[in-house]
């Protein structure tokens, strides 16, 4: 089992050399370079090196520490994961189908996931997606996403 | 001025305008507490309405959306752990604590004293004020503008309730991320691999949603299955008066603060109610209760963002000069009603002007009336099943996203930062340093590289600029206190 506590800064610190080695690859203009100030380099450059450095202190204090570590669960269970495949899937069918249809099969969907036989959820869930898609498209006249089906 | 000002309070009441304010306050509530739907977005919504009115009428309906937008989206970050707009950020940190408590109807309603104290104030100031503050601010320039931005990012180490590092490394990343784009300076493409939805940069909105909204979705839709469910607690009870005398001398400094920072133009509601919220905890006798529900923390952030409202008028009003993204829209507004904002305006217009200040006074009383009024309402909210509330959080998420450039990308922004603040969350990680920061980091870092223009690539603006070296001694006591604070609690 991977310690979280290790991996994570380990993760953070590999991200943070990738990024280090993108930006030299800045394509700085020539007339920027002869001015004073610092360039388009210089920001993202400190931050990755303090969050290499902030990563390291955080495995030296893990290290420290290790007796006072508490049993921690996965990250991401079973409902998570439905979760966030969920989130995905809505994502997609919004961009297939437009706000309305995605929204009222997406909900229809989650209820049936979670076994859900109550009428009056159905009812409220189809309301609640009408209502906003009222609200947005003709109170505010804010475009909802449009699909490319419909 | 008092005449005036009268003239202008017996307009506000009138049958022509009254109806208009109240319309435009609980316009703003709503919009302000639909996430995505910023107060800047409701008034640049209602602008067009606006267009066929009377002069006075149309702003004092902006006003009133304005105002009530602020105050709206602290609904939804105190009943859903879903700030409705970034000015409602440090809202959740202790609002959705007290609703987990069975408290929102006392969380909810500290949030309306608090904004109305914030509010009204601010107007105050801005009425009697107004040309000595603008001209304050105008004593701004880039080095006071980042020493302003490093003193909200030592607020990181104050919001890391458990550990500054995991904090400070929240807040890293979080600058990173505002670096994507073109650089502010050269116009330096960074971290855009071509996409040129990121040449713009990251959009703090899809952010925001994704950190606080869509997380909070995943991690409620895991509680439903896991075996240690929450008992539903549910209190109608409001705040006392205990809870009042509590709030009061807090709110009165945060709403001085939040009129201060919106006087300056570039810093908005949501930098003041972070620094508000890390005043109040730096000097709180139980700072450790912050993030736990503390209605201090609560009433600093409402007061703390809501202050700005008055403050962000005050350069619009007496320079012409718009100091946020609401202020620019009424800039706009005022000028198709053919009106010149600036100095002038005072002596051509006092009309307008007083009835500006006027309907702000009454639009505060009616967003005071309403949030309180309305608390039972919005209350009912958090009687809905989580079951429900679920995919009611993420579709209300993804529409936000999406409304804000009417773009797919914003909502992949959404559900990637959600996906993040989730993992984070598990990794025990503070995720508000990441919005902090990316809501400061293109300010330090512009102005960073400003002041270094202006004094040739010397250092020396750190100190021989008088704001500025306030500005960065503040910074410096605000971390040591922080750090000490740890130490001790350790």
């Amino acid at each position: 089992m991977f310690n979280r506590n290790i991996v994570f800064p380990i993760l953070i610190i590999i991200i943070s050399a990738v990024i280090l080695a993108f930006i030299p690859q800045f394509t700085v203009p020539i007339y920027y370079q002869q001015d004073a100030s610092v360039g388009a380099k210089f920001f993202p450059t400190v931050l990755v090196i303090a969050q290499i450095i902030i990563c390291i202190a955080l495995l030296i204090q893990h290290q420290k520490n290790k007796q006072k570590i508490k049993k921690t669960s996965a990250i991401f269970s079973k409902t998570s994961l439905f979760g966030l495949c969920f989130l995905v899937l809505y994502a997609v069918l919004i961009g297939l189908l437009g706000y309305l249809i995605a929204s009222l099969i997406s909900f229809t969907l989650y209820l049936v996931y979670l076994k859900t036989k109550t009428l009056s959820y159905y009812l409220f869930a189809y309301s609640f997606v009408v209502a906003i898609y009222y609200l947005f498209s003709h109170v505010f006249i804010i475009s909802l996403p449009e699909g490319i089906i419909f | 001025m008092i005449d005036h000002l009268l003239v202008g309070l017996g307009a506000a009441f009138s049958l022509a305008i009254f109806p208009v304010l109240i319309f435009g306050v609980l316009g703003g509530i709503i919009l302000g507490a639909l996430p995505g739907l910023t107060a800047t977005m409701g008034v640049a919504i209602l602008l067009p309405f606006t267009f066929g009115m009377e002069a006075t009428a149309a702003m004092v309906m902006l006003i009133g959306v304005y105002i009530g937008g602020i105050f709206g989206g602290s609904i939804s970050a105190i009943l859903l752990k879903t700030p409705g707009t970034p000015a409602s950020a440090a809202t959740v940190l202790d609002g959705y604590s007290l609703t987990e408590k069975g408290e929102a109807a006392r969380a909810l309603s500290i949030a309306a004293v608090a904004s109305f104290v914030g509010g009204l104030i601010s107007t105050l100031v801005l009425i009697a004020i107004a040309p000595m503050l603008a001209e304050f601010a105008l004593r701004f320039n880039a080095p006071e503008y980042f020493a302003l931005a490093l003193f909200g990012l030592t607020i990181i180490a104050s919001v890391s309730s458990k550990s500054i590092l995991k904090g400070l490394l929240a807040g890293t990343i979080g600058l990173l991320i505002s670096t994507v784009g073109l650089d502010p300076i050269s116009s330096v493409p960074r971290f855009t691999f071509g996409v040129m939805d990121l040449y713009n940069g990251i959009n703090v909105i899809p952010v925001l949603i994704g950190l606080f909204a869509i997380s909070e979705a995943l991690n409620q839709l895991e509680k439903l299955h896991s075996k240690e469910k929450v008992a539903a607690k549910f209190s109608n009870k409001l705040m006392s008066l205990k809870d009042l005398k509590n709030i009061l001398p807090t709110s009165i400094k945060s709403a001085l603060f939040g009129t201060s920072i919106g006087a300056v133009p570039g810093a908005g509601a949501d930098i003041s109610a972070f620094v508000c919220y890390n005043e109040a905890k730096r000097v709180s006798k139980n700072p450790d209760e912050f993030g736990k529900g503390d209605i201090k923390g609560l009433a600093a952030a409402e007061a703390g963002n809501n202050g700005v409202t008055g403050g962000s008028l005050v350069p619009l009003l007496t320079l012409g000069v718009p100091g946020d993204a609401v202020a620019a829209v009424l800039l706009g507004a005022l000028i198709v009603q053919g009106l010149t904002p600036g100095p002038l305006l005072f002596t051509q217009n006092p009309e307008i002007v007083y009835g500006i200040f006027s309907s702000m006074l009454v639009a505060n009383i009616a967003m005071l009336l309403i949030g309180l009024l309305g608390i039972r309402f919005f209350c009912q909210i958090s009687k809905v099943p989580k079951s429900l509330m679920i995919p009611i959080i993420i579709f209300l998420s993804i529409v936000g996203a999406y409304a804000i450039n009417n773009s797919m990308f914003d909502v992949g922004i959404a559900i990637t930062f959600g996906v993040l603040g989730f993992i984070l969350n598990k990794l025990e990680v503070p995720t508000s340093p990441i919005l902090l920061a990316i809501i400061l980091g293109p300010m330090a870092e512009s102005n960073l590289r400003k002041s270094l223009l202006m004094f040739e690539g010397s250092w020396s603006f750190l100190y021989e600029r008088p704001i500025a070296l306030a500005f960065i001694l503040l910074a410096v006591f605000s971390l040591w206190s922080t750090i000490r604070r740890h130490r001790k609690h350790r």
